[in-house]
């Protein structure tokens, strides 16, 4: 606190003028404790730092469902009849040219190809291959955009999923949610810009708040979690015998307060506060109003499956998500834990497709309907894929997959992607990438590039240098945009 | 090593340029009384200016012997350039050898050959630029009528001509901008590194020292792509290191060239191709900049404005004035007195969102002027077929969203007219296959989504 105190003295005018190399020394200190002159949650008009996206942006929201743990890409969108031939063979070493392995599967005695219990057929005029536990999502294959050959070096959860999040492995950095709220700012002053939903019907490989955190950007750009639950936000009523009136007044009161501390103290934390507090006071009215489904028919909740009335569940979020965002909340975030089967996988992925499938679909073909698959990003995937050959032992109708960072399957869908359009390829057994690898920051390089902001130019200065979602990686993939 | 040394000369020639020329300034202000004290200092001066005159003519000469240069403007520069060397020796001589000094009037030949000396040097310091960047490089992107005064006949002039992406040629336009910017300071007609010229479809295809420039149909073997596309630390990686780089988008450009054949008189609209190379001939040809400079940012207080009304108002991108109007002030507060303040920006407005705000048939009369608007959505309003009738105005109109709102089969008639509509959704609403199918017959490319 006292350097702040110091620093006030240092600004006084005679002080400026008499030692100049101090004043200018503190006015770049100045600049660095306010990089944002308070623009950043300021409620109408909050246009982001960018205050507009570098070229015409395709999406103007995200809705992304991420499926923690790892889905097996085997099980679910790449057919692999080479497995199904080779299955119990050891995995050869050609292929895996001496790739490390976990810690969990690496000491196995032998390294067992295992074939998908599953079959899979072609669907849609795309021809996408899907297997039969996503009987919904084939429904919907031709406006999806399937890419078959992500890749990421990340080989265990935490660092894995710090990576799609923030772009890094090593937590600490923003989330994309968090540099998009920094970027563009919000759409609708009402709600917050970047919300998280977590499933709770769900459960698996743990989540942290910091993966949809803020990192070193402004507070304001945090995700807001949403309780899986009826009351997704807590002490929005009023309590009994209060009112509400002179809420406004006491609000208005805390922000004098707030400010002249701010203009003694010169935190940037204080003015995120009050942008808060603002938040906070408008999110009673507009909080309920989402939360209250009795204009939703029933055919809506039919499509979305049974769960889909029971609020916290992956289908109930899905809802939400769509009716977040015809409220125009810039980045919806869905968490969906449990698709990491070590063992026991072929029951233990049926029962995740079948809490997940129907509910995926019914968004992507209830934002269709309504017209919002035009503006609107949707993306499903997980933070890595699985192997080959069976973790543990392999039975007619038992195995298990281990981590597999070299190849895995995600899918996009809506503003600026290629409807039905399949991309990049993985080797016949399932192992490499066969053609057009794409990375983890070239994913987000290319989700940035649909809302209009350029990898490159997005960027924050912090501890001596500049950083940026992709860091200093990461290309725009072309091909998979219209 | 002649061609070692030869590669010292635009390194030396600077020295004569900048020390002779500064040994006249001095010599001009020695006159002076005031300044008589630099006398000796022009003697040292116009030295040191012709021992490096004598040295950069040297090199000069080893240069010349690369080959690469234009005939005549070599011949013309080379010789002014040893007149230049010769004069000031001569001028140095005539001032400072005790021989020349008593016999002939010293003053007077000093000032005779000075001035020329000074004229040699500057049109052989013009003609050594024009050899390395063509002689075009200072007119190139002088006033028109300096253009024109200047250089009458030349063909290098960057046209200004107002290009649009209608009329765009693939080559003409677009490939030759590129080469034009890049290329052409090195291979032109007056200077031909590596004996080629860049600046014409005939120059382009007779190649150079190194073969075909561009095989038509081919790219893996068209030499120009490999050389802009090999590792920039590589010797023969082009174009050379301190000049700009080719970006992927224009490579890919030139690489579409030669797929399509290598030929002129193609049109750009007529091609297929994708979205991030139309937008870089957009940027080659500067096309966006004029179209969006014809349409000025919206006045921020009016956004002020706007926004305490409700609205959220943001420019499509940064260097795209348009707008993107959305109403965000929720259901039940929409008025009249919205919509009468947002018609101060109706020609700005592209995407108007004004989904839940009750509005009614007369609104849309208002909304019909908004005649820039590309995407429009009215979902979630109660409005009817005689309503959506009056937004046939709306010409640009390439996305409309009627999801629930009272349209049935009646408003194909008026739909039928919106030629740019690519995208119709009419989800919850009357309209059923009938009408689609006579909406198609006229749109077939239209996307019509929400009937099954």
């Amino acid at each position: 606190m006292h350097e702040y105190y110091t620093l006030k003295e240092q600004l006084n005018r005679r002080h400026f003028l008499t030692q100049t190399s101090l004043g200018l020394g503190s006015a770049a200190l100045g600049s660095l404790l306010n990089p944002l002159h308070s623009h950043a949650g300021e409620g109408p008009g909050d246009k982001g730092i960018l205050r507009a996206p570098h070229i015409v942006p395709k999406a103007k929201r995200v809705i992304y469902l991420f499926q923690s743990g790892g889905p097996s890409q085997m099980e679910l969108f790449d057919y692999k009849p080479m497995l199904e031939k080779m299955h119990g063979s050891e995995l050869p070493d050609s292929v895996r040219k001496g790739q490390r392995l976990t810690g969990m599967s690496g000491d196995q005695s032998s390294l067992p190809l295992a074939r998908s219990i599953y079959s899979f057929k072609q669907y849609g005029n795309c021809g996408a291959w899907v297997s039969e536990l996503l009987p919904h999502t084939a429904e919907v294959v031709d406006d999806l955009c399937f890419v078959r050959s992500m890749y990421t070096e990340a080989i265990n959860h935490d660092p894995a999923i710090t990576f799609f999040q923030t772009g890094s492995q090593l937590p600490g950095r923003p989330s994309i949610g968090a540099w998009l709220s920094y970027g563009l700012g919000s759409d609708n002053e009402n709600l917050p810009t970047f919300i998280v939903l977590v499933s709770k019907n769900a459960g698996g490989q743990p989540l942290y708040a910091r993966l949809w955190g803020n990192g070193f950007l402004p507070s304001v750009t945090q995700g807001v979690q949403f309780r899986s639950g009826k009351d997704p936000v807590l002490y929005l009523k009023d309590p009994e015998g209060y009112t509400g009136d002179d809420r406004r007044r006491m609000l208005d009161c805390l922000s004098q307060l707030d400010q002249l501390q701010y203009e003694s103290v010169g935190d940037p934390a204080i003015n995120d506060r009050i942008a808060q507090y603002e938040m906070a006071y408008r999110m009673q009215t507009s909080v309920p109003d989402v939360m209250d489904m009795s204009d939703e028919p029933d055919s809506v909740f039919e499509m979305y499956g049974k769960d889909s009335r029971d609020p916290g569940t992956y289908a109930a979020n899905c809802l939400l998500a769509r009716r977040l965002a015809e409220r125009d909340v810039k980045f919806i975030q869905l968490y969906h834990q449990g698709w990491d089967q070590h063992g026991n996988l072929p029951k233990a992925i049926k029962n995740q497709c079948a809490a997940t499938d129907q509910a995926t679909a019914a968004l992507i073909k209830d934002l269709k309907q309504r017209g919002l698959l035009e503006d609107t990003l949707v993306i499903w995937g997980g933070e890595f894929g699985r192997t080959n050959y069976s973790q543990g032992k392999l039975t007619e109708d038992d195995y298990g997959r281990d981590h597999h960072p070299r190849c895995f399957t995600i899918w996009m869908a809506g503003a600026g992607v290629k409807p039905g359009f399949i991309y990049g390829e993985t080797d016949e057994l399932c192992y490499n990438i066969a053609k057009d690898p794409v990375h983890v920051h070239d994913f987000q390089a290319t989700l940035l590039h649909l809302l209009g902001v350029d990898h490159e130019k997005l960027n924050f200065k912090y501890q001596g240098r500049r950083f940026r979602l992709t860091d200093v990686h990461g290309h725009v993939v072309h091909d998979i945009l219209t | 090593m002649v061609a070692f040394f030869g590669r010292f000369h635009p390194v030396l020639v600077h020295l004569p340029i900048g020390v002779l020329f500064f040994a006249v300034f001095l010599y001009l202000l020695s006159r002076f009384k005031k300044y008589s004290y630099l006398t000796p200092v022009v003697d040292l001066t116009l030295f040191w200016g012709t021992v490096s005159a004598v040295a950069a003519v040297v090199t000069g000469f080893l240069l010349s012997n690369s080959g690469q240069y234009d005939e005549t403007l070599l011949f013309q520069h080379k010789w002014i350039g040893v007149s230049t060397a010769a004069l000031a020796l001569a001028a140095y001589v005539v001032r400072k050898i005790p021989f020349f000094r008593h016999t002939v009037n010293s003053d007077f030949f000093f000032a005779l050959i000075l001035p020329f000396m000074a004229v040699c040097l500057a049109v052989t310091g013009h003609l050594g630029g024009s050899l390395t960047h063509g002689s075009n490089y200072l007119v190139e992107y002088a006033p028109v009528p300096a253009q024109k005064l200047l250089n009458p006949d030349s063909q290098m002039l960057t046209t200004q001509k107002k290009v649009d992406l209608g009329s765009a040629l693939l080559f003409e336009d677009a490939v030759q901008a590129i080469f034009r910017q890049k290329c052409a300071g090195c291979h032109n007609t007056e200077k031909k590194s590596g004996g080629l010229d860049l600046t014409s479809l005939q120059a382009v295809m007779n190649g150079g020292e190194s073969g075909r420039a561009v095989q038509p149909g081919s790219v893996e073997t068209s030499e120009l792509i490999r050389r802009v596309t090999l590792e920039p630390s590589s010797d023969f990686f082009m174009p050379p290191e301190g000049k700009t780089p080719l970006t992927r988008d224009e490579t890919a450009l030139i690489e579409w060239w030669i797929m399509y054949g290598a030929m002129t008189g193609q049109k750009v609209a007529q091609l297929d191709l994708p979205e991030n190379l139309l937008d870089s001939v957009k940027k080659t040809l500067k096309i966006e900049e004029s179209e969006t400079t014809a349409i000025s940012a919206v006045d921020p207080q009016l956004v002020g404005e706007l926004e305490t009304l409700g609205f959220s108002v943001r420019q499509l991108s940064q260097k795209n004035p348009m707008l993107d109007v959305i109403y965000t002030g929720g259901q039940g507060s929409f008025s009249r007195e919205n919509l009468d303040a947002l018609i101060k920006v109706k020609d700005q407005v592209a995407w108007l969102d004004l989904s839940s705000c009750g509005l009614q048939d007369d609104d849309l009369t208002v909304i019909s002027e908004f005649n820039s608007c590309a995407r429009l959505i009215l979902s979630h309003n109660a409005v009817t077929d005689a309503g959506i009738a009056h937004l046939t105005p709306l010409a640009k109109l390439e996305v409309l969203n009627l999801v629930n709102t009272k349209a049935t089969d009646e408003s194909v008639t008026a739909l039928t007219e919106m030629k740019n509509l690519k995208s119709l959704y009419v989800w919850q609403t009357g309209v059923t296959t009938v009408g689609v199918e006579r909406l198609k017959q006229n749109h077939p490319e239209l996307k019509v989504v929400g009937v099954e």
